[in-house]
């Protein structure tokens, strides 16, 4: 059974849908990456998850299981108590992670006493251990401001955080976006890591298709607001099957033999490109 | 942290010597400031009276003194209120928004539409006098401008990621908005409430004055200024203490508001 699966999905601000017929199932354990351009309607499809859409947003039609229920007709207070313990987020901006005047370590606690009744050294210890668990030198990140780390070590310790409390999924909005690439590597090699430790479910959100190609076990490829194509990432990228994907991995620019200019997205005028 | 200048540490000290004083002189008066003596009315300036005696023969430096505690205690009362109710609708109503958003925002409209003086002579004229019902009527003019500050800050700094973060960590809404959305608008009313000290002082010698305020015996400047002003031909100096007190004390607390407010403001910092 899947751990997550959204059937026949519609976002609409004020009545005009911005996002439907979205149909995804999240297998336990695996990646799933959502990829398309800027407006497609990746993020507002994760945040729709976590039922925090921006004022004006509102789901309209279709249903959301997780874990075998309605995430649409929980109440808030029912939803407070998934979010951070069996749903977790990252974000691109990871200086927004953290609430820039109060210490790393104390906005932990804070997320384990929102959830879980524990005491505050068997807490500290569990915080360090997750902290040293992303790679990073425990007690001086726990003493430390948010400003008194860089954005690779603050991303790794929103992971830290997100996986505080062992979610089962993990979802990650475009969380190396705002990373130099060393950086990059090392988030995404700490997210393959936990995925394989501890066999948490993660989606991942992305423009970036050399990453996506990479990690994701599947793939879901998002255009104006319609999933236009969905399946395993080897059978996608060896056989796309819709014109938008096709073009989508055409744009990758080479490694090597670089040529003068990308080629053009090569589309035929009467295809509509949301028809799935 | 960086060193205050050499002015501002001036500034600090006189602001914070003026305030003990007024706060802790009513302690050490030479005088009972309520004790009349008839042998000593008017009593000029000298050594044994510092600033004379009053119509009741009772000691004006004293009773100067007093009626600082009265005033300082009052205003510092007020602000306090103020603040605390002030700001926890602003942060109800900016944080929520929706309907709570709309009811307390159309109070604080309604607050503002009345001249602020005009509605504490109303309360305090409705409550009678006293200290306590010259604060409720005060703390009714002046709750609602920090309101409105810490309802526009928490209305733009919700929006942000880490707001949005703790959330998603599952964090009650009184928890982000105490512990994560508080300390940001704190700094903002903290500058707003030490520039409304003098502002508060102020009002309250006017309500007395008017006597819609403190009540005798109690020493108050307002009141003072009151009780001198029909003995102002004969004897102006009754008035001109107290007047010049309100007004040494009204300029030293705006003096100190106005220099913080530019210690805290960004533009200000950059010409530092």
């Amino acid at each position: 059974m899947s751990l997550l699966e959204i059937k026949d999905w519609e976002i609409s601000y004020k009545g005009n849908p911005l996002v439907r017929g979205i149909n995804i199932s999240l297998e336990r354990g695996h990646c799933t990456a959502i990829i398309g351009e800027s407006g497609s309607g990746k993020s507002i499809t994760a945040s729709a998850i976590g039922r925090i859409l921006p004022n004006g947003l509102s789901i309209t039609k279709g249903s959301i299981l997780f874990d075998g229920k309605n995430l649409a007709d929980i109440s808030e207070k029912e939803m407070r108590e998934i979010r951070g313990k069996k749903i977790s987020y990252i974000f691109q901006d990871y200086q927004g992670a953290f609430t820039p005047f109060i210490k790393v370590g104390k906005q932990f606690h804070e997320t384990i006493n929102s959830h879980e009744k524990m005491d505050k050294d068997k807490q500290k210890k569990l915080i360090l251990s997750k902290i040293e668990s992303v790679g990073l030198d425990a007690e001086r990140v726990y003493n430390s401001y948010p400003f008194q780390m860089s954005g690779g070590q603050l991303q790794r310790c929103a992971i830290a955080q997100a996986m505080i409390l062992e979610p089962d999924l993990l979802i990650a909005d475009e969380p190396t976006t705002a990373l130099d690439s060393v950086s990059t590597i090392n988030v995404l090699q700490l997210m393959k890591k936990i995925k394989e430790e501890s066999n948490c479910t993660i989606l991942f959100i992305s423009h970036d298709l050399r990453t996506v190609k990479k990690y994701a076990d599947e793939l879901v490829i998002m255009y104006k607001g319609r999933v236009v194509e969905r399946g395993t990432t080897e059978e996608i990228v060896a056989h796309p099957k819709h014109i938008y994907t096709k073009n989508l991995f055409a744009s990758i620019p080479p490694l090597r033999n670089v040529p003068e200019r990308l080629p053009l997205l090569n589309i035929p005028e009467n295809v509509d490109l949301t028809e799935v | 942290m960086k060193k205050l200048a050499r002015k501002d540490r001036i500034y600090i000290i006189v602001f914070i010597s003026y305030l003990l004083l007024l706060i802790f002189g009513k302690y050490f008066t030479p005088y009972d400031p309520n004790q009349a003596d008839m042998t000593k009315m008017f009593a000029s300036f000298s050594a044994n009276h510092l600033l004379g005696t009053d119509n009741l023969g009772r000691d004006v430096f004293s009773r100067i003194i007093a009626g600082g505690h009265t005033s300082v205690f009052t205003s510092l009362m007020v602000i306090l209120i103020s603040l605390v109710t002030g700001v926890a609708l602003g942060l109800i109503s900016g944080y929520f928004g929706g309907a709570i958003d709309w009811i307390i925002m159309r109070m604080v409209d309604t607050c503002m539409v009345f001249p602020a003086t005009i509605i504490a002579i109303i309360v305090s004229g409705i409550l009678g006098g006293g200290t306590w019902n010259v604060i409720i009527s005060i703390v009714c003019v002046k709750w609602f401008q920090y309101c409105r500050v810490s309802r526009s800050i928490i209305v733009a700094e919700k929006e942000k990621e880490y707001v949005m973060s703790a959330k998603l960590d599952g964090m009650k809404s009184h928890s982000i908005m105490f512990k994560h959305l508080l300390p940001f608008v704190t700094s903002n009313v903290m500058t707003l409430a030490v520039v409304d000290i003098g502002r508060v002082v102020l009002t309250v010698a006017s309500l007395s004055y008017l006597g819609f305020g403190i009540q005798l015996p109690n020493a108050e400047w307002g009141l003072m200024l009151n009780e001198g002003k029909q003995f102002f031909s004969t004897h102006p100096i009754i008035m001109i203490v107290p007047g010049v007190t309100i007004f040494m004390s009204v300029m030293i607390f705006n003096f100190f508001g106005s220099r913080i407010q530019q210690m805290v403001d960004v533009e200000n910092k950059k010409e530092d």
